[in-house]
């Protein structure tokens, strides 16, 4: 578990965080959003001591952070950049056996390792391994920077805008792999991003910050349907509201209630449609109510299509 | 000018290997010292700046005015010679291998903190391999530069392939001239290729270009 208690950083007098109190539990995915200048990489590089705190305390395990041996620290902390994390001097090879040399692993033991990794991705070590970041495409270049985070099997990583110069396709298929590869050895990971799609895709709890403070910290949904303020509301809406309404389904809004029946003036959905197809599928103009029906095919509870009209409107 | 070749093919065969050992006693020293002084510098960069200028003054003082006043501290000996070329081809490696090290990018060196890599490891793991392709290219530079600075050991009596080219000025004779010019040109370009080999051996295939 880790924990930020009241964590301040200032430079020349000029305070950037403003005192942030954040708790991330083990296997969970946090991802830090906000408008650039928040404090969300600040933030996040204080936790393997890029960046240390001039107030406030991070503690990982009970231990207070700054007691910790650096390097053991920053070897138990993956860290994932954007683009260029690459040490372009060494090949994938050596680039994945940055931390596991440092920890100094049996040579067996490291190679062992690398292949299991790039096996992970798919790309097998015979074809992969001797290669430079040069003669890697820029999505095969960020798998290598994961991977390289993931060496020693290390509980936490930090991932800063890890994806922000790939394409949009590469970009998708990353965040699923790691996504996977989070669920799977139920990494901690923190995330920091300003693209609230990736937000939505990835976290399983967003915090919100703007100018070096904490605004909201909520999972995903409830972020997008209860923002806790205007500034949220506003970076929500920026990032258009077709990706905003995604993922939200009927069940997400409906009022649960039992012995509905549909009528002249309903119009009945499954659960898990999603509202954005909904308001194209029905002209809603023509009905007061949505019934939500499950797999089975029963009536679950009920939207009126006047609160939904007001989410929307809140979205915008 | 046959006949002058084969009359003179021993002493221009000696003048060859003082000029090559000249050349190669005063970049070494250079490689050591510009290479130490750069990696220094670029750990305290505010006195680098002050030092880089103050370098850039004396590197405008011309060779030649130069050598005379170590001559006048330290005779007509071959120690004077390689003291001066060894100044001189400081400047270029000196130079190079700082600004190798500067335009090293900050997110390399904050990665490797981030993988838990303490500073030994950075300068040698990371910063060294990304600085070295400047270093070559200013050991190259002072190597090509030494091979012509090195004709001024002929000033003070100190032989290698200066001392033709000064006679043939001296007697107008232009024969002197052209075997004392041809094999400094051939050294320069043989020079060259030299670091080049050495260039692609010890730089990282991933910072090659092609």
């Amino acid at each position: 578990m880790i924990e930020y208690r009241n964590v301040k950083k200032s430079y020349g007098g000029k305070q950037i965080i403003k005192g942030v109190d954040l708790t991330v539990e083990k296997g969970e995915f946090v991802v830090l959003i906000g408008p650039s200048g928040c404090g969300k990489t600040t933030t996040l590089k204080m936790l393997n001591r890029l960046i240390e705190p001039s107030e406030g305390s991070i503690w990982i395990n009970g231990a207070d952070h700054r007691e910790m041996d650096l390097v053991k620290l920053r070897t138990s902390i993956g860290y994932v950049i954007q683009q260029i994390g690459l040490f372009p001097n060494m090949t994938v090879e050596e680039n994945i056996a940055v931390v596991p040399r440092i920890m100094k692993w049996e040579k067996k033991k490291t190679l062992d390792r690398v292949k299991e990794l790039l096996n992970m991705v798919n790309m097998p070590y015979n074809e992969y391994g001797r290669k430079y970041p040069k003669q890697l495409s820029g999505g095969q270049q960020q798998r290598i920077g994961v991977l390289r985070a993931l060496a020693v099997n290390p509980p936490v990583i930090l991932m800063d805008e890890p994806f922000g110069a790939l394409d949009p396709i590469t970009r998708e298929i990353l965040q699923s792999e790691v996504k996977k590869i989070q669920r799977e050895l139920k990494i901690t990971i923190l995330f920091v991003t300003h693209d609230m799609q990736e937000a939505m895709k990835m976290a399983d709890r967003i915090v919100f910050m703007d100018q070096g403070r904490v605004l909201q910290q909520a999972p995903p949904k409830e972020m997008l349907l209860h923002p806790a303020n205007e500034t949220v509301a506003r970076f929500i809406a920026l990032q258009g509201i077709g990706s905003r309404t995604d993922r939200i389904t009927a069940a997400d809004l409906m009022q649960q209630a039992s012995g509905l029946a549909a009528g002249e003036d309903s119009v009945t959905v499954e659960a898990e449609e999603e509202v954005k197809e909904i308001c194209q599928k029905y002209d809603l103009s023509k009905y007061r109510r949505i019934c939500v029906k499950d797999s089975q095919g029963l009536l679950i509870g009920e939207i009126t299509v006047g609160s939904l009209l007001e989410h929307l409107t809140e979205w915008m | 000018m046959q006949e002058f070749i084969d009359k003179y093919l021993s002493k221009l065969l000696t003048a060859i290997a003082q000029h090559i050992g000249y050349v190669l006693v005063s970049v070494g020293a250079a490689v050591i010292i510009g290479f130490l002084l750069a990696a220094l510098l670029s750990r305290g960069r505010k006195a680098a700046g002050f030092v880089m200028s103050l370098i850039g003054v004396f590197q405008s003082i011309p060779g030649i005015v130069f050598i005379g006043l170590l001559m006048l501290k330290f005779g007509m000996t071959p120690f004077t010679v390689i003291l001066a070329l060894s100044i001189y081809a400081v400047f270029p490696i000196l130079k190079n291998t700082y600004q190798g090290f500067i335009d090293v990018d900050r997110n390399y060196i904050e990665v490797a903190e981030g993988c838990g890599m303490n500073p030994k490891q950075i300068f040698f793991r990371v910063e060294v391999p990304l600085a070295l392709p400047a270093f070559f290219s200013g050991v190259r530079m002072s190597c090509i530069y030494t091979v012509s600075w090195a004709i001024l050991a002929a000033m003070i009596g100190q032989g290698g392939l200066g001392e033709f080219i000064y006679r043939g000025i001296d007697a107008n004779v232009k024969e002197y001239i052209v075997i004392g010019s041809i094999p400094i040109a051939i050294l320069a370009v043989l020079f060259r290729f030299g670091i080049d080999w050495l260039e692609k051996k010890f730089v990282s295939k991933g910072l090659q270009s092609g």
